[in-house]
């Protein structure tokens, strides 16, 4: 985008009263392939293209978004939007001082310079693996995608940031039959890297973990249903967190006081033994970026040191109403998204407890192996979370595997329900999906227990 | 963007070549505190392009609409079709189309829709139990489907809606609870305010100091929208495709006794209540009404034009198609068919229950696959055929496929808050519930 386009159109954006206007230019390129029961069902490339146009006066937004950005269409755009806001124009648009912050992700291999066909290769290795793993397995679904996403930030106060994110993941679902039933197994790593993701995680491994899990739980028993101390373990287990603290720290719902955290800055929230951290600075992380999407960079936001909540997310236009600064935790899915505070790498810091302690100490629970997605209201805290792999605890001891389950609670109440966290830690890769769009973030934290949560299942005790 | 341009130009490359142009605008209003919050407005789209050469079909898209991006998008095909084992064929047009029931939306003006978003929340706001509106959000949608392919296809259609969602929120002894309500329109000066602000009211208040109950297995009525989301999150054990591949345990079943008699399933892209019905598919193809399950009996899974010609039968008009993707299946509206007795009557037979009024955690809480769900849920807690207390902090567990056999009534009303189907509530023999 050429700077005397950029400055007309903010202009014109401003005719209307608004304090400040935002321009999101997005150009990205995406590629993906799926191979499935023996062959590949789909590989497509193509490309994402537009630009968000954004205005706040106060405390109220005006977006608009388009994919045509011809000059002519854009100064439309802007007038209408500045339209809305029905008043006369009150700021000027300072001079442009351009920056292209070193990136914090190092990209070996761009995945834009190798073909559909090059990738290949990786998801027969796959499928190969998941479906020789064993006799049960019966189908496997392999995945790969990566994408460069360029962009460029531009506002009246004379922001002018340009920055890429490209991205990898490889993911293997694989299906069991047993006794006439299918259960499946799941993982899908993803990082801010090239090819070399393929490198750090073998497609075969990643399928031969999926069709372990899928296995296994063919051959478990229903989880317990009911309340009882749970082992989360580590990378995945993060989820908890995420759900049950994460959201309901972003100034998304805080703001508006729509979050049982409002209002709660330097109480205790969580039991000591917590410290919890979303970091976007990750070198090669899945949830890194170098800017966020307001063109602030990142950075390392401490939210709750030894239970205490130290901070909240923060965005540019929701810090107005909390009268608080951006933490760089601006975020979206793409043009299409109006941005607001989200999640990076969000984990709970490693402690000092041992894991085969809090499993010997535990007479009766659950330990939660593998992980799913989840969900929150943030205004009553209520959150849930899936466990894909699960195993008995009974009498200190890990014994028998368990199907899924899905697990509930409040976040005020189990924060504090957190007796021991481990020193191992790990991070995982998901998609999280908000008002702003799915993006990727990553979370993450060592073992931990949880000295009472409510398990699904479908074995009353 | 002119589709004949690009099919035109790839002439020189491809045997067969289609384009899928879809576009949409939206207009969005969001109040909080009396305040307009958010005005959003958008126009966007994109051309999805896929291509035939030497019996093999390639894929790619492109959001810019400029002709400088032909090239490219040629090329992409071409690397596609290189990878790509799907056999697909396009499809001519040459073929009659059915009448479908169109309904226009007619467009709000922002001004008195923001009038009505302040009279709604200051109605909801009447009631002084009702301690905040945590949002109030409204949208119009139109959107538009083209497809153009060398084969003489050329296919038009435009649907639109409006959605009306608003949220309260109260407090009991420093618990929060939360209420919700919902309007699909096509004119927004037919929604009635005051109806929609009693049921949200009446959501939120009838929720306060809700408590979890014991563990174990329960008889449960689960109301007509929470019953389908969940149908909806499980339709996909009907799609042809996942069938083949062996990822729906409905394989080989077609004829066999699947769900209770009193299931009546039936695709139904031209019913009259059906929001966004097209005459044609995400092929080109025309769409159709046909049962999947009669009086129990599986009679039929829904198809392209692939899966068809795999099982050798006539597609039935379900592809769906996005410009970014490949051609897929889904549903293009889903009719549980109503039973005889009302929701009262059905709740009052239940002895010891739950009456379930929601249902959350869809994408994560449950496997098409498996047919296994462990959700999150809230309602009443029933005994004797009345209602005892509210209920909250719970899960509800079980199997798809078992619960579609112990499906022991439905009920006479049907749901309305949803786009894509219309189902009505059931009370099912027996699930696990998780509790305290």
């Amino acid at each position: 985008m050429i700077q005397s386009t950029a400055r007309r159109v903010l202009e014109a954006a401003l005719s209307g009263g608004a304090d400040f206007a935002e321009i999101f230019l997005e150009n990205r390129k995406n590629n993906s392939l799926q191979f499935l029961g023996g062959e590949m069902r789909s590989a497509i490339s193509g490309r994402d293209y537009g630009l968000g146009l954004r205005l706040i006066k106060d405390l109220k937004s005006v977006y608009s978004y388009t994919n045509d950005t011809s000059e002519e269409n854009l100064l439309a755009m802007a007038r209408k939007s500045a339209k809305v806001l029905q008043g006369e124009k009150r700021h000027q648009i300072l001079n442009f001082d351009v920056k292209k912050p070193k990136n914090l992700n190092f990209i070996k291999c761009n995945p834009g310079d190798y073909s559909l066909k090059d990738k290949e290769g990786a998801l027969r290795q796959a499928y190969a693996a998941a479906m020789a793993y064993d006799d049960l397995i019966s189908q496997a679904s392999i995945s790969f995608m990566d994408w460069d996403q360029e962009v460029v930030i531009i506002n009246s106060q004379g922001l002018w940031v340009e920055d890429r994110r490209i991205r990898s993941r490889f993911a293997v679902s694989a299906v069991a039959d047993y006794e006439g039933e299918k259960q499946t197994g799941f993982m899908g790593p993803g990082a801010s890297m090239g090819m070399e993701l393929l490198e750090k995680y073998p497609p075969e491994e990643i399928a031969k973990e999926a069709a372990r899990i899928a296995v296994t739980m063919a051959k478990a028993g229903y989880a317990p249903s009911g309340e009882m101390p749970v082992v989360m373990d580590k990378g995945f287990g993060g989820v908890l967190f995420h759900e049950a603290c994460g959201h309901s720290l972003e100034a998304s719902s805080v703001a508006k006081k729509n979050s049982v955290f409002a209002d709660k800055l330097m109480d205790q929230i969580a039991s000591e033994k917590v410290t919890a951290i979303d970091d976007g600075t990750l070198p090669g992380e899945w949830g890194t970026t170098t800017v966020d999407d307001e063109g602030t960079p990142t950075r390392r936001n401490v939210l709750i040191e030894k239970g205490i909540l130290k901070s909240f997310l923060v965005d540019n236009l929701n810090g107005k109403r909390m009268n608080m600064q951006t933490t760089g935790s601006a975020r979206r899915e793409s043009y299409r998204y109006e941005p607001t505070s989200r999640m990076n790498n969000t984990f709970i810091a490693p402690g000092e407890d041992l894991f085969d302690e809090m499993i010997s100490t535990t007479q009766s629970g659950l330990y939660a192996k593998s992980l799913g997605g989840g969900s929150v209201n943030p205004i009553t805290g209520e959150f849930n979370f899936s466990v894909m792999e699960g195993y008995l605890i009974e009498e200190g001891k890990i014994t028998k595997p368990v199907r899924g389950a899905s697990l509930i609670g409040k976040g005020h109440e189990i924060l504090m329900k957190i007796d021991a966290v481990s020193g191992d830690f790990a991070l995982a890769e998901g998609m999280c999906g908000a008002s702003s769009g799915s993006i990727p973030a990553s979370l993450g934290q060592p073992q931990v227990r949880i000295s009472s949560l409510k398990i699904g299942g479908r074995n009353a005790r | 963007m002119h589709a004949e341009d690009l099919l035109l130009m790839s002439k020189m490359h491809l045997d067969q070549a289609e384009v899928f142009l879809s576009s949409s605008s939206t207009t969005s209003l969001s109040l909080f505190e009396g305040e307009l919050d958010n005005y959003e407005m958008a126009q966007s789209g994109g051309l999805g392009f896929r291509g035939i050469k030497d019996g093999r079909i390639g894929y790619s898209y492109s959001e810019s609409l400029d002709a400088s991006v032909y090239p490219e998008l040629i090329n992409d095909v071409l690397s596609s079709l290189e990878v790509m084992e799907e056999k697909e064929e396009l499809f001519d047009g040459k073929i009659s189309y059915p009448q479908v029931n169109k309904k226009e939306l007619i467009p709000a003006n922002p001004d008195d829709v923001l009038k009505s978003l302040q009279k709604l929340e200051k109605l909801i706001l009447e009631s002084p139990q009702i301690a905040k509106v945590p949002g109030i959000y409204y949208q119009e949608i139109v959107s538009s489907t083209r497809i153009h392919n060398t084969l003489g296809l050329s296919k038009t259609q435009e649907s639109g809606a409006g959605i009306l969602y608003a949220m309260a929120a109260a407090e009991k002894e420093g618990e929060m609870y939360t209420g919700k309500g919902v309007r699909i329109f096509y004119d927004f000066s037919c929604v009635d305010l005051e109806d929609l602000a009693r049921e949200i009211i009446e959501d939120t208040l009838s929720c306060l100091g809700a408590q979890s109950i014991p563990s174990g297995d329960y008889r449960v009525f689960i109301d007509k929208e929470a019953f389908d989301s969940l149908l909806g999150s499980f339709s996909s054990i009907f799609n042809a495709e996942l069938v083949q591949k062996g990822l729906s345990l409905l394989k080989g079943k077609v004829g066999e006794r699947i769900a209770s008699e009193k299931v009546n399933l039936v695709m139904a892209p031209l019913d009259e209540r059906a929001p966004l019905a097209s005459s044609f598919d995400g092929e080109g193809y025309p769409t159709q009404n046909f049962n999947l399950i009669e009086k129990g009996i599986l009679k039929s899974f829904y198809h392209n034009l692939a899966t068809a010609k795999k099982e050798g039968v006539t597609s039935t008009g379900n592809a769906s198609r996005s410009y970014r993707g490949k051609v897929g299946l889904s549903p293009n509206f889903l009719v549980l068919e109503e039973g005889e007795k009302s929701e009262k009557e059905l709740i009052a037979s239940m002895d010891k229950g739950v009456h379930i009024t929601e249902l959350m955690g869809f994408h994560s809480g449950l496997n098409p696959t498996s047919g296994d769900f462990s959700l999150p849920a809230s309602g009443y807690y029933i005994e004797g055929g009345k209602r005892i207390h509210p209920v909250n902090q719970i899960l509800l567990s079980g199997n798809f496929f078992t619960l579609l056999e112990d499906i022991l009534e439905l009920s006479s009303e049907i749901s309305s808050e949803s786009l894509s189907s219309r189902t009505p509530g059931a009370l099912i023999d027996k699930l696990s519930i998780g509790g305290k």
